[in-house]
């Protein structure tokens, strides 16, 4: 799977189509653009697409910036899909001041990705 | 109503005023969490609450349960992941996609409070994904 990366953002930013649903379920909802992002633990997904999809609450978190900044978030679980790659039960963030889904570590980990920076696209090579 | 909200309000202060600055953070914290979980209704009335709200709220309860109980749950489950309902440790276990699939299994779509057990009650995440904003002024 190769996707452009979104030129209308300044500089270019990778991005990556996912649908989401709640777990076991395949009732995928998407595509929607999230944005390949390493510098959070795990992956935020703006709070209207989880109340849309009825996500199973977990727990409340904390998420600490590195400017010390500390946020109480609500942590849900959902089924992510990217292609033809499928990841159950993730945890994700839900964001209450934020419509972009941001895609991290909890899921770029589980990617072999290449980030073709030159020509502007980005690699899913698999699993 | 309003006069109970009032009240409400002075306590709180009167409550947040005999706390150290760490702990009124805390408690800064939890209120913009549950702003973000319950924003207040635009008109003042009260809204009726949905489903996925009111499930919010029992897990938001179990985890309370949870953390006043965390010393013991910690001794006990150290490293493992629990599932907890009624304030109660239901069952645990090593593998977090595992348990949650046993408990919705078995329970079907009942609130539960999931957490991996360890040193803190709250676990902490980081997130160092600063965005550049334009002043467009």
């Amino acid at each position: 799977m190769i996707q452009d990366y979104d030129r209308q953002r300044l500089p270019p930013l990778p991005v990556l189509d996912v649908w989401l649903a709640i777990p076991d379920s395949s009732d995928w909802h998407g595509p929607y653009t999230a944005m390949v992002d390493s510098g959070a633990d795990l992956t935020i997904v703006p709070l209207a697409f989880l109340r849309q999809l009825n996500a199973p609450y977990l727990k409340r978190v904390t998420l600490r910036t590195q400017w010390s900044q500390r946020q109480s978030v609500g942590l849900y679980e959902v089924d992510v899909r990217l292609g033809d790659l499928v990841f159950p039960g993730l945890d994700v963030a839900g964001d209450i001041a934020s419509s972009e889904i941001l895609l991290d570590r909890n899921v770029l980990n589980r990617l072999d990705l290449r980030l073709e920076g030159p020509k502007l696209r980005t690699h899913i090579l698999g699993e | 109503m309003t006069a109970m909200v009032d009240d409400i309000e002075r306590e709180l202060l009167q409550t947040v005023r005999q706390m150290r600055a760490t702990r009124i953070a805390q408690v800064l914290d939890f209120a913009r969490f549950l702003i973000s979980v319950d924003p207040a209704p635009v008109n003042g009335e009260e809204q009726e609450l949905s489903d996925w709200d009111i499930q919010v709220q029992q897990v938001d309860q179990e985890q309370r349960a949870y953390e006043r109980q965390h010393k013991e749950i910690l001794a006990q489950y150290r490293g493992r992941y629990v599932a907890m309902r009624h304030g109660k440790v239901i069952d645990h276990d090593i593998d977090r996609v595992a348990l949650r699939r046993r408990i919705r299994k078995q329970y079907g779509n009942v609130p539960f409070f999931f957490t991996l057990v360890e040193d803190e009650p709250v676990q902490t995440f980081w997130m160092r994904s600063p965005h550049l904003v334009t002043d467009e002024t």
